[in-house]
């Protein structure tokens, strides 16, 4: 049986998405400051209209207030899937006030992949947009990489009282950090907030000195390079992407981000009690850097026996960057899409792929399948061998190493085997719905599995003119893929449930099915028709 | 008289301070830890990439290498630095009028019938002159026109450079360029990146500031009355929750 939401439901649904909408239109402000302060004034009116518009909207949300206090698993479920959405859509006004995009649903795109971090964009002529516009997809990444809940957990638009232990969870945070929320949260925005701040330092520097910039221009670029590179997003400012700056020891700067960016927070947490070695000690990281080791041993023989970039400097410029790129689910590529798809060989692009399919650690600010939930795939997968080999009466018992000592559950092995076969079959769909439109077998499924993993390596597929369906079965994975399917699948359920058939506690009839004769329906499900009215 | 620091409330303010100091101190520490793991990690990751590559096998790549180079054009032209210098010197024996007008979108496809050969293209340069590994080059970006854009990098002699005043950005309109080059869609000297090395270089167009965009009045209007809405709306939340709360 399908649970229905009742209306208190919704009032409390409705009433935190307006706390959350409330504290979008709040960052709002930031680039309005931006604008005003660069004379860029057609831009600052544009963040004024928005900004209005969500803080009335968030507003009025509200005012609709449930009976009970605190949100239930459901409405937790609920509030984070829609969560997501709706920040999009707000945060996509202003683009739509400015007209920057051909069709709104562009910028709905676009913002989107901004907040799942994903980095493929459908904005033309990005040389040229105004600051203030940069300022905020960068806020927008940075909001999104630590998650929607976490930054408003953080930053006190959530009351710590209004079940934030449940939307914590929905979010996809299993680890709890600290004994409260509230500094699980800002234990995570303090630390990627000083990795932000560090990176901008360093970057800028870089690109005043190395890049030959003119100050601002190298603080503008400094800031998006190391917000992108630690949120790992991937977003750039300029048109051609990371490329722009032809600059190794920058590349080296933004491969440090990222590789912080993509193991576990709650690991970096527990260093602070256990010691440096936990890091290493842990089962997650040691997943990602064998992973890492089997796709850069793979690149290099791609490389090693590619006629066009099969020399030394060129792997360790364009294939090392890349490399960790893909794996880290930045995105950032210093290779055309030209380049990836026609003249650099097969092999390198499916190292690619390999390499961004998996994801970084739990509890950071990459995507993907995450590394644990491989161990465990691979753990249980391994144990059911060994058990058929075993004698009926022996029982085995697995252990593993992740933020403390942990035993395998056939719960846990469950979960993590649901969720991976959903990514797997995600990355197909997306590929199948690719070639279907016509594109290349092999690119069609770097851009699925790159929008699922939240990567946003791209083989030039993404662009305006691609057709509006597949740009929602990509914006769909993109979703799907940052909120780890099951609050997706579970938001989709409860809304469309209650739609059809109204909600728990409204009077009958209520629901879109009571628009369709009850005889209809009898004779859909093959019944006979009723006779008379119902008594 | 009890001394101050054995107040209750101070003592509970001085705990709270502490425990802010230690977790502040807590943080730093693995902050500093995690840096010298990236940076370690980032070095580790270079040195097995370069290891992996050395030891990776390059099957059948030397046949083919000879091969390809046999079969390249002719008159294909050798990148040299000193040819540049915005003197307008093209390789021996090519002139301008041998170059092939391709738009960018074409050589941002990476069109293969082009590599290696002498092509000329226009449009606007945008952003700003970026350093190259040569200190007497510089990388620009030129991009063309309309509704979809594409963009071609161009490494360009410090001279040529030097004649561009007004790089494309929000409200400027950068110099038209026509450039005259060779055009790889992996240029082995500069670690494969799809470029043109600029022979010559002539600003068709100087550019300039635009006129500032007018400001929406409307829009203007219609966020400050919004701004004020949602002041009141929030203004009745407050009440409201403070009504319920008595």
């Amino acid at each position: 049986m399908w649970l229905r939401l009742r209306i208190n439901d919704v009032c409390a649904i409705v009433n935190t998405l307006g706390t959350l909408v409330s504290g979008i239109g709040a960052a709002m402000l930031v680039p309005i400051v931006v604008a005003l302060a660069a004379g860029e004034y057609r831009p600052a009116a544009s963040f004024l209209f928005s900004f209005g518009a969500t803080f009335a909207l968030g507003s009025a949300m509200r005012l609709v207030r449930p009976k009970t206090r605190g949100l239930s698993r459901t409405q937790a479920l609920v509030v984070t899937g829609l969560a997501w959405v709706a920040a999009s859509l707000v945060s996509a006004l202003p683009f739509v006030v400015q007209g920057l995009y051909a069709s709104p649903f562009d910028a709905f795109f676009d913002a989107v992949s901004c907040y799942t971090g994903t980095g493929m964009s459908l904005i033309q002529r990005l040389s040229h947009l105004p600051y203030s516009f940069g300022v905020w997809r960068m806020i927008m990444l940075a909001i999104g990489a630590q998650g929607i809940v976490i930054m408003a957990l953080a930053l006190g638009t959530i009351s710590k009282f209004s079940g934030a232990g449940m939307l914590f969870e929905a979010e996809g945070h299993q680890d709890k950090l600290m004994p409260g929320m509230a500094d699980t949260s800002r234990f995570i925005i303090l630390f990627m907030g000083s990795f932000i701040a560090l990176g901008t330092l360093v970057c800028s520097l870089m690109c005043l000195a190395l890049c030959g910039m003119q100050p601002l221009r190298a603080i503008y670029h400094g800031f998006s390079l190391a917000v992108a590179a630690a949120a790992t997003g991937g977003i750039t400012v300029m048109d051609v992407g990371a490329v722009y700056y032809h600059q190794p020891a920058l590349y080296a700067v933004l491969i440090c981000l990222m590789l912080a960016g993509t193991f576990s927070f709650a690991v970096y947490l527990r260093m602070s009690t256990k010691g440096p070695r936990e890091l290493l000690r842990d089962v997650e990281t040691r997943m990602i850097l064998a992973w890492s080791f089997v796709v850069l041993t793979l690149l290099a023989v791609s490389f090693a026996q590619d006629d066009v970039f099969g020399d030394l400097g060129t792997f360790l410029d364009k294939g090392v960057f890349n490399a960790v790129s893909a794996l880290t689910g930045t995105g950032f590529c210093t290779l055309s899409s030209a380049q990836l798809t026609g003249v650099a060989s097969r092999a390198v692009l499916f190292c690619f792929i390999l390499g961004m399919a998996m994801g970084g650690a739990t509890s950071s600010t990459a995507g993907g399948v995450k590394a644990i939930r491989v161990v465990v795939a691979i753990k249980t997968f391994v144990s059911e061998v060994r058990r058929v080999l075993m004698p009926s009466s022996a029982r085995e018992v697995i252990r593993y190493y992740h933020l403390g000592q942990r035993t395998l559950t056939s719960e846990l092995s469950r979960n993590a085997m649901i969720v991976f076969l959903l990514f797997m079959l995600t990355y197909l769909v997306g590929g199948m719905a690719g070639v279907l439109f016509g594109i290349d077998p092999l690119s069609a499924m770097l851009e699925s599995v790159s929008c699922t993993n939240n990567c946003g390596i791209s083989a030039g597929v993404v662009s305006p003119d691609l057709p509006a369906a597949l740009k929602t079965v990509y914006l769909v994975q993109m979703l799907a893929g940052r909120l780890e399917f099951v609050t997706l699948l579970a938001t989709l359920a409860s809304v469309a449930v209650s739609c059809v058939r109204g909600f728990h506690d409204s009077p009958v009839g209520t629901g879109l099915r009571s628009m369709v004769p009850e005889n209809a329906r009898r004779a859909w499900r093959g019944l006979p028709a009723r006779r008379g009215p119902r008594r | 008289m009890a001394p101050v620091d054995t107040h209750p409330q101070i003592k509970k303010r001085l705990d709270k301070r502490q425990r802010a100091w230690k977790s502040f101190r807590d943080t730093l520490k693995v902050f500093i830890r995690v840096t010298l793991y990236a940076v370690g990690l980032t070095v580790a990751f270079y040195l097995v990439a370069l290891a992996l590559f050395l030891l990776a096998p390059s099957v059948g790549k030397a046949d083919e290498a000879t091969d390809s180079t046999t079969s390249q054009p002719a008159q294909m032209p050798v990148y040299d630095a000193a040819l540049g210098g915005g003197s307008g010197i093209l390789p021996t024996g090519l002139s301008e009028d041998d170059a092939s007008y391709v738009s960018i979108s074409r050589l941002e496809s990476g069109d293969a019938s082009y590599d290696d050969s002498l092509v000329s293209f226009r449009g606007e340069v945008v952003g700003e002159p970026v350093n190259s590994s040569s200190s007497s080059h510089k990388w620009v970006l030129v991009q063309s026109s309309g509704a979809h854009t594409s963009s071609i990098e161009v490494l360009m002699t410090n001279e040529q450079v030097a004649q561009i005043k007004n790089w494309g950005s929000y409200q400027v309109k950068g110099a038209t360029v026509r450039v005259t080059g060779i055009y790889r869609v992996a240029d082995a000297n500069n670690t494969g990146t799809l470029d043109v090395t600029a022979y010559v270089v002539r600003v068709v167009d100087e550019g300039g500031p635009l006129e500032p965009e007018p400001v929406n009045t409307h829009v203007v209007v219609a966020g400050a009355s919004l701004v004020v809405l949602g002041g009141i709306l929030t203004g009745v939340n407050f009440y409201q929750r403070r009504r319920s709360r008595s």
